[in-house]
């Protein structure tokens, strides 16, 4: 069984609409949710952690969904995000003090060592926290939890490398027991490089594709060449073909039988390549 | 046990985790009935995904060289067995082959191949 | 119990304001001190007409950005709506008690007598009332509405109220006969009722508020 089934959900906006989107995450594997700003992955999260509610669709956790019982939902969701949710007038033991009341799990010894690491401060106001502050706030919250899934909008936006090692490694340590998953949206795509198993790629409402990263990664040959190899058929083939004064760059898929002439350069491309050429294909 | 892997090479990652784990269970590093880390602690260890790693060990299984226990994790198998064996023999072949393609160019006699290999069979 | 939880976080988010809650019955305080003809059942008015504009603020603080996190915690969609109304329970309790301890004080100063406890009763049981009803119209308010407008809401019952309260004594003063029938109704016995009434009533409203959220949030 999955860990994190979506199915069919749709959400209508005025100039935007979330159009049927399915997929699946099974238990103890990290799931890259990508596309450009605008392309509805923040409204995708908003749905599963339930802070909007979708059209028509079903989204379970373990085989729970929200409906049959909001609480025990609730309770196995950590969200964190790209801004500070916590009211900012209150102090960090005040929100532990909230974290124990409402959630039964919640551990205070393990949310004090968290605190320990970071120093984070006990009675300071959360207006007063610095962004980075603030995000190990929300991964204090959440690790000293019991959750099953957890998930991040553009959670690691804005930190420094050494931070954003350090949550990636928080990541696989939350999957390694095998029995819970991560599902991750965020524009810095080398991080999902690394320790994403499953990329879902979203535009303008619709899904794009969703496939194990490897197997993305292997599916695409990056090729770059001089104006003058770029020959008719080698165009044909070219997936998001990008031309400057003196050559160009485009995707090929691996499966393709052409060969590449002696002049171009061939290379494993990165996801953000990936992403790029994608997009620019589906604009043309 | 050591893995590097390098972001430039044009191996994919599950590749080079595979190759340089078979390499050293080859030249004997990685002795019969090691205990190879698990897939979810590689994965964690090297930064990369579980998928990479859970790949890089299945083909590895397949090959023969190692043999995984559900809940048990990951041993070297002996290197007698006999899919290993195989893989052997093929990298004999390999060699034999350069050797006798360069013989072939320097016009060495088959029998005089034979007498190296004689005398190198005694040293090693 | 989860209702209980909500009202204590409305406590620690409006907890820095319990100074300014205090506002209305210190200047009741001054007023009894000061003015020869007050009345006692004044300070309590005062501190009611406090109470009942800063009940709202639970729900003005809902409205800020920044509360995700207690939209995500794991209760049901009224529970946050029911701490509210608790919370203006504990006000309305801590703003009379201040009234009382106010009139304790003045009356060393000035010869005055505690409020009789049958216009006490009334008006407290009046208080819940409105502030039962304002109470379910701010949670009814969606959240997308302009601040404004929610001010303006916020303003109008505790106005109302000290308005009503100040035309009946007017009009009791200008007309006795009309005072005095309604002075036949307003017995110990009769008070004692309408407060428990209106007490009831108070936590209907909060039930109804409550299921009112849940059924709209899941719609």
């Amino acid at each position: 069984m999955n860990l994190l089934e979506v199915k069919d959900i749709t959400k209508q906006y005025k100039n935007f609409t979330l159009d049927h989107i399915s997929f699946s995450i099974p238990a103890g594997y990290i799931m890259g949710y990508i596309g450009q700003n605008g392309a509805g992955k923040t409204t995708t999260l908003n749905i599963i952690t339930q802070l909007i509610h979708a059209a028509s669709g079903t989204v379970s956790i373990d085989g729970l969904s929200l409906d049959e019982d909001p609480i025990a939902y609730r309770d196995k969701i950590g969200y964190i995000g790209d801004s500070s949710y916590y009211p900012e007038e209150l102090t960090l033991r005040q929100i532990k003090g909230i974290l124990k009341d409402f959630y039964p799990s919640f551990q205070p010894e393990v949310f004090d060592q968290y605190q320990k690491k970071w120093n984070l401060p006990d009675q300071k106001k959360i207006k007063e926290f610095s962004r980075g502050m603030k995000v190990k706030l929300m991964f204090a919250s959440v690790l000293s939890r019991d959750t099953r899934l957890l998930v991040l909008d553009e959670a690691t936006n804005g930190l420094d490398p050494v931070m954003r090692k350090e949550i990636l490694t928080l990541l696989q340590e939350y999957i390694s027991d095998g029995k819970r998953s991560v599902l991750f949206s965020t524009h810095i795509l080398e991080d999902l490089e690394q320790i994403a198993d499953y990329i879902f790629f979203i535009e303008k409402g619709k899904k794009v594709l969703c496939d194990s990263k490897d197997e993305l990664l292997e599916s695409y040959l990056l090729v770059k060449g001089g104006p003058e190899d770029l020959t008719e058929p080698l165009k044909h083939s070219l997936i998001g073909l990008e031309v400057n004064s003196f050559g160009f760059e485009a995707l090929l898929s691996s499966r393709d039988t052409i060969v590449p002439s002696k002049g171009l350069l061939t290379a494993r491309p990165s996801i953000d390549q990936i992403l790029l050429h994608m997009i620019l294909e589906r604009k043309r | 046990m050591k893995i590097i892997i390098s972001n430039q090479s044009e191996l994919p990652i599950y590749a080079q985790i595979k190759e340089q784990i078979k390499e050293q269970i080859l030249n004997g590093q990685l002795a019969d009935g090691t205990v190879l880390p698990s897939i979810r602690g590689l994965a964690k260890e090297l930064s990369v995904s579980v998928i990479t790693t859970s790949r890089a060990y299945s083909d590895l299984e397949a090959e023969g060289f190692i043999a995984t226990a559900q809940g048990r994790g990951s041993i070297v198998l002996s290197r007698n067995n006999d899919i290993l064996r195989e893989q052997y023999l093929k990298r004999i072949e390999e060699g034999l082959n350069t050797a006798i393609r360069t013989a072939g160019l320097i016009d060495l006699p088959r029998e005089e191949l034979h007498t190296m290999v004689d005398m190198l069979w005694k040293t090693q | 119990m989860r209702k209980l939880q909500f009202m204590k976080i409305d406590i620690l988010r409006a907890g820095g304001n319990k100074w300014l809650f205090l506002l209305f019955p210190l200047l009741a305080g001054f007023i009894l001190l000061y003015e020869k003809e007050a009345q006692p059942l004044f300070a309590v008015l005062y501190s009611m007409f406090g109470a009942i504009i800063f009940s709202s603020t639970p729900f003005c603080l809902e409205r800020r950005s920044n509360c995700g996190f207690l939209g995500m915690l794991p209760a049901k969609n009224g529970e946050q709506i029911a701490g509210h109304y608790l919370f203006s329970l504990l006000l309305t309790i801590y703003d009379l008690t201040a009234a009382l301890l106010v009139i304790t004080v003045s009356r060393i100063f000035r010869p005055i007598s505690f409020p009789d406890t049958t216009l006490f009763l009334l008006i407290v049981g009046f208080v819940l009332l409105v502030i039962g009803i304002q109470n379910m119209v701010l949670s009814l308010v969606p959240a997308e509405s302009s601040t404004n407008m929610l001010t303006l809401i916020r303003m109008v019952p505790g106005f109302a109220f000290y308005y009503c309260a100040l035309s009946l004594a007017n009009a009791v003063k200008k007309n006795p006969s009309f005072f005095s029938d309604i002075m036949k109704l307003i017995t110990l016995p009769n008070c004692i009722i309408f407060f428990a009434v209106s007490l009831l009533l108070f936590f209907v409203l909060m039930e109804v508020s409550c299921r009112a959220a849940a059924r709209r949030d899941a719609a």
